[in-house]
């Protein structure tokens, strides 16, 4: 028998949400999932999907006000994160919860050396002395695939191109060890032969430690294929479907998942005429529809799904879906 | 039949520096560059950051002299139009005034590339208070049929910019470019700044748009499975160069300049069955346009490199069913 996987990270009936001197937008509203030890997630979905908004409530770096996480639990090692003072949450940050950014030019201080903005780093976390840190940073450096990265730690940020500039970025994230890594759009930035390397990189993290896990978001449905073993596709602020990347390519569920499956335009495969697009626009995160989220652009919505939201339903084993459709 | 042709395209930006700001350097971000671009075809202009696609665009509008100073352009831009034959690459910005109305932008940002002061009437309007003779009314008319083509409704029109989506945005974009009947539309990375499930509308109305109206696009994105589904002939480019050109179909399926095998490889698909081990992964960056290397700007990079590439720059001669950069494929 396969031995259960252990959670790394649960995150219950996570509710985040912004408001302006009117309105208020829920921009996370009822997150569950877990990410289990080992694995690399992906959690995928558009602009306003809340899916840069679930990891910085991860790591308790939403901006307050105009946000706020109003509800929920997130469970780390046994402790919820959300009950964490504001020292006791940065210790955890950086040494045990990691993220990388999608624009590595602005998460660098520019006017700092990276040698010193890396030590700084690991002084930050632990007690050590400066010679140990600047070692550990040239070793991580060199991990990360910097050429003689001893000579470099004296160079700032704009001396480095954009794939150099990510991969300070993740040696510094790596540095401390941690045992989450969340990447948010890593490679949104680079380029294609350099978005290759990065990603190969972030695999191999988890060679680092066998505990460790990777969640990656993203927007780019292939890029999920290629990196990770299970999938969350967030839309409208929740959950949609959860499936293993497998399950999720080959037999996708959700009329969202499967229409922005269809609307890729192929590499290898048969060339088609015209794309399948889904109509309509994405909805703003203060004019999300009652009911389902998908309702507006859905093509096969039924007089249900705009009274009444569908909940999330495990129609498979380990394959979850929010449709009225697949669980009636 | 040829609407464009382009032949040797070179343009280089000064890199000023001392108290003077004299001219210390310069960068040949397009070296020597040739296509032609058939009437109603879609020419896909595809490399990554810095390979100097995007500047071989703004070379064929002529926008770069008032945009940069002190560039360098040389080689020709021929536009044909019947029955006369123009150099625009020749022209002043004065003398181009005329043919502008003809070869027309969309832009990648849709968010920065709208003027957030102007509403959609004014800015889709703009070009035929420039370019044409016409009443009040008649672009009033005219701008709303513009917006009905692009999805869009009539009412929309008193609207300004920030009321609008990314994708709507660009579907004013595209009604501003086509409000003068151009013959040629320069496409500068249309949809990379679109959300997924929005990218593909705007392709399609693209398609549809050039159906309509027998369009000529120039096609520039990093994004190689758009550019294979709405191209008809694929340019690859690497720094200043084109290394391949042909048939779209033909080179995705059998790429064969060595930078155009890695650049497919390295496409992530989106099946997880598809084995990982089939990157040719290249080792290193590009390489610094200021210092590039000598004869093959690839051979730094090239899994196939021999001595001997430093030498020459390679020509793009005839293989198969297209021309390729490189002697030993």
């Amino acid at each position: 028998m396969k031995t259960l996987p252990k959670s790394l990270l649960e995150v219950r009936n996570l509710r985040t949400r912004f408001q302006t001197d009117s309105r208020i937008a829920h921009a996370v509203d009822g997150v569950d999932f877990d990410i289990f030890q080992g694995e690399v997630l992906g959690l995928v979905g558009e602009s306003g999907s809340g899916k840069s908004v679930t990891a910085l409530s991860i790591l308790r770096l939403i901006p307050d006000p105009p946000g706020k996480i109003t509800d929920g639990s997130i469970l780390f090692k046994g402790r919820d994160l959300l009950k964490l003072s504001w020292e006791e949450m940065r210790a955890v940050r950086g040494n045990e919860i990691s993220m990388i950014f999608q624009e590595p030019m602005t998460s660098l201080n520019p006017v700092f050396p990276i040698g010193m903005q890396m030590k700084e780093a690991v002084l930050g976390h632990e007690q050590v002395s400066g010679k140990e840190a600047f070692d550990r940073s040239v070793e991580m450096l060199e991990l990360v695939g910097i050429p003689n990265p001893a000579s470099r730690m004296n160079d700032y940020p704009h001396q480095f191109s954009g794939g150099m500039r990510q991969r300070v970025m993740i040696a510094m994230a790596l540095s401390c060890g941690p045992s989450l890594l969340i990447a948010d759009e890593p490679t949104t930035a680079l380029d294609v032969t350099i978005q290759a390397q990065i990603l190969e990189l972030i695999l191999r993290i988890k060679d680092q430690r066998e505990d460790s896990a990777v969640l990656l978001i993203t927007h780019n449905l292939a890029v999920v294929a290629e990196t990770c073993d299970r999938v969350i596709v967030m839309y409208g602020g929740k959950i949609q479907e959860i499936a293993t990347a497998t399950e999720l390519f080959k037999n996708p569920q959700h009329p969202y998942t499967r229409g922005l499956l269809a609307s890729l335009p192929s590499v290898d495969g048969e060339r088609l005429k015209r794309l399948a697009a889904i109509p309509g626009n994405v909805p703003g995160i203060f004019d999300l529809p009652s009911g389902c989220k998908f309702v507006t652009r859905c093509s096969e919505r039924i007089d249900r799904c705009s009274e009444e939201e569908p909940e999330l339903m495990e129609s498979a084993p380990g394959h979850w879906v929010r449709c009225h459709l697949v669980n009636p | 039949m040829k609407i464009l042709e382009v032949q040797d395209l070179r343009v280089s930006f000064p890199i000023v520096g001392g108290v003077f700001a004299r001219k210390v350097q310069e960068v040949k971000a397009v070296d020597g560059v040739s296509f032609d671009l058939e009437q109603g075809e879609t020419l896909g202009l595809v490399g990554e950051s810095g390979c100097g696609k995007s500047t071989v665009g703004r070379a064929i509008v002529n926008i770069l002299r008032p945009m940069v100073y002190g560039v360098e352009v040389s080689g020709k831009i021929l536009y044909h139009h019947q029955p006369d034959t123009v150099d625009l690459a020749s022209l002043s910005r004065a003398r181009m005034r005329p043919y502008r109305s003809d070869i027309q932008m969309i832009f990648q940002d849709p968010y920065s590339s709208l003027n957030p002061r102007m509403t959609v009437r004014q800015i889709v309007e703009e070009p035929l208070k420039l370019h044409t003779r016409s009443s009040a009314r008649e672009r009033m008319e005219r701008v709303g049929r513009l917006l009905e083509k692009v999805g869009l409704t009539r009412e929309q029109a008193g609207r300004y910019p920030h009321e609008f989506s990314g994708g709507q945005r660009q579907r004013i974009g595209i009604a501003r470019a086509l409000a003068t009947n151009p013959r040629i539309v320069i496409a500068d990375e249309p949809v990379s700044a679109l959300d997924v499930s929005i990218q593909a509308q705007v392709v399609n109305l693209m398609q549809d748009l050039q159906e309509e109206f027998n369009l000529s696009y120039l096609f520039i994105a990093h994004d190689l499975s758009v550019v294979r589904h709405i191209s008809r002939r694929i340019a690859v480019m690497y720094l200043g160069h084109i290394v391949e050109i042909g048939p779209g179909e033909a080179i995705y399926k059998n790429p064969l300049h060595p930078y155009s095998r890695a650049l497919l490889s390295a496409v992530p698909r989106p099946d997880p069955d598809i084995p990982h081990d089939r990157r040719i992964r290249l080792s290193g960056e590009i390489p610094n346009p200021l210092n590039k290397p000598s004869g093959c700007a690839f051979r730094t990079r090239c899994p196939i490199a021999k001595p001997s590439c430093a030498d020459e720059v390679p020509v793009l001669e005839i293989k198969q069913d297209r021309l390729v950069a490189c002697p030993w494929v």
